[in-house]
């Protein structure tokens, strides 16, 4: 169980202060797909980097028990390296663990096999798609074999029905690896079909407005979308934003 | 057939050289017949004339650029990446950029004497300082995502350097050292007509003029031209072999 407790963070430009998040405090459970939902700008990113340790918060703790964190960020176009391929690139945080280079781009092979990313395997990241490009920084993640992935808006400029995709391809992963995954998202939609719970956060500065869980059965089809349950959590998180 | 097309304004230049000069409208003393100039071509080739001076700048040309380069990228990347020398420094190396390298020959002779030290260390001074501010440019605008995705994987500082910033900042730097070969190209050879110069392709340009053996001149100008271009053909060679798509 990861516990996170009471985390505060202000940031100060010249005179101007700006308080991002104020005493966010919630558990995660082992293997729990959590969402963390709320609007544009209101700390979510910066959150996720004080949980994987690249930014400090002001105050409050963090119990990781010493897990691993995976992260995958919204800017993906950026993060893969441009002058190494896909492979390579699924493979780079092996080669950060010291991985040699056989075993690691076999490796890297064994994941991508099977993805519609096999195909261009060989391709550098200004040869791909959006979509493609985002599925291998996903993909670089799971590789990596953190005991808990963060995905930061990662779904955000691909179209609607490559969204779906994605979250399907997400789900599956998620499923084989049995990983802790904190997703972030401002989309409702996302954020349920997903997860196993939602943290519904507040504009800045930013608090825990309220955990929703949502109780739908695995694994989930598109079809749940206009079921009743569905619609359910649905209005009571649209109420919430309402609230404001 | 595309690729034809750059044939026509090569061949409307020679035509219009050729009628400006086979009808005298240019004196020939500043323009000779472009057949004059091609036979002069082939004679200083296959007479392997032209070796020994080329072989000169070609020496002077690789030293000094290899050097800028050894001197430059060093340097660059160590004050692109401490911010604090990179204060420091930056008003130093931005003044001693301005100064027109040519400006600074008569203190190199000073120093160096007419030897080729003083062409080569003018040539050196000003290209490692633009190396320099290229190198460090080039690590300053590493994307800071993908810093951030080394150290998601907990990479130590050496690995965040070696697999992110060399790399990434090299790539940009590629592209500017066909830019700077022609600089060193361009600064050696009118070094070469300076004082205290025998051999050399610059050397024999300026000699040609003086000498008022104007078809030596013009056949001496276009061998130049021709050597720039080659290499900066090589250089667009080897940067997409070693550059991503």
């Amino acid at each position: 169980m990861i516990k996170i407790k009471n985390i505060n963070k202000t940031f100060y430009n010249n005179k101007t202060k700006i308080q991002v998040l104020k005493n966010i405090t919630f558990n995660i459970r082992k293997g729990e797909f959590i969402s963390l939902l709320g609007p544009n700008g209101c700390g979510k990113t910066t959150f996720l980097y004080i949980l994987a340790g690249i930014l400090k918060q002001d105050s409050g703790k963090i119990f990781l028990d010493n897990k691993s964190i995976g992260f995958v960020s919204q800017d993906f176009s950026t993060t893969l390296l441009p002058w190494k391929n896909v492979l390579q690139n699924v493979a780079f945080g092996l080669e950060i663990k010291g991985v040699k280079k056989e075993n690691r781009l076999k490796i890297a092979e064994d994941y991508v096999k099977g993805t519609i990313l096999y195909k261009f395997k060989n391709f550098y990241p200004s040869q791909l798609s959006g979509g493609l490009k985002q599925l291998a920084s996903i993909i670089r993640a799971f590789i990596y074999n953190p005991d808990i992935l963060i995905l930061d808006e990662p779904f955000n400029s691909l179209d609607y029905s490559l969204k779906r995709e994605m979250e399907l391809m997400l789900l599956k992963l998620w499923k084989k690896n049995k990983k802790t995954i904190i997703f972030v998202s401002h989309e409702i939609d996302e954020a349920i079909f997903l997860s196993d719970r939602i943290i519904v956060l507040s504009k800045r500065p930013t608090k825990i407005k309220s955990i929703i869980n949502v109780n739908l059965a695995r694994p989930r089809k598109y079809e749940i979308m206009v079921s009743d349950k569905f619609l359910n959590i649905k209005k009571q998180i649209l109420k919430l934003f309402n609230l404001e | 057939m595309k690729k034809a097309y750059f044939i026509f304004p090569i061949l409307t230049l020679l035509i219009m050289w050729f009628l400006l000069s086979f009808f005298k409208i240019i004196n020939p003393l500043f323009l000779p017949r472009p057949d004059f100039v091609f036979i002069e071509i082939l004679k200083l080739i296959l007479s392997g004339s032209i070796f020994f001076d080329l072989f000169h700048t070609l020496y002077r040309l690789f030293l000094s650029f290899i050097l800028s380069v050894l001197i430059g990228v060093p340097l660059g990347l160590l004050i692109g990446y401490y911010k604090k020398l990179y204060s420091a420094f930056s008003f130093l190396i931005d003044f001693f950029r301005s100064i027109p390298p040519m400006a600074l020959f008569p203190l190199f002779l000073l120093f160096f004497g007419i030897g080729d030290l003083t062409k080569i260390a003018i040539v050196v001074f000003s290209c490692s300082l633009i190396i320099i501010v290229n190198t460090a440019y080039g690590v300053r605008i590493v994307p800071k995502s993908q810093i951030i995705l080394a150290k998601t994987f907990k990479a130590n500082k050496f690995q965040i350097f070696s697999k992110i910033i060399l790399p990434s900042s090299l790539i940009n730097l590629f592209s500017s050292f066909r830019i700077i070969f022609s600089l060193c190209l361009m600064m050696i050879i009118v070094l070469e007509m300076f004082v205290g110069t025998r051999i050399g392709l610059g050397y024999r340009i300026i000699n040609a003029q003086w000498l008022y053996k104007t078809i030596e001149l013009y056949s001496f100008i276009i061998l130049t031209g021709l050597i720039g271009y080659i290499f900066n053909k090589i250089f667009i060679l080897i940067e997409r072999r070693i550059t991503p798509p």
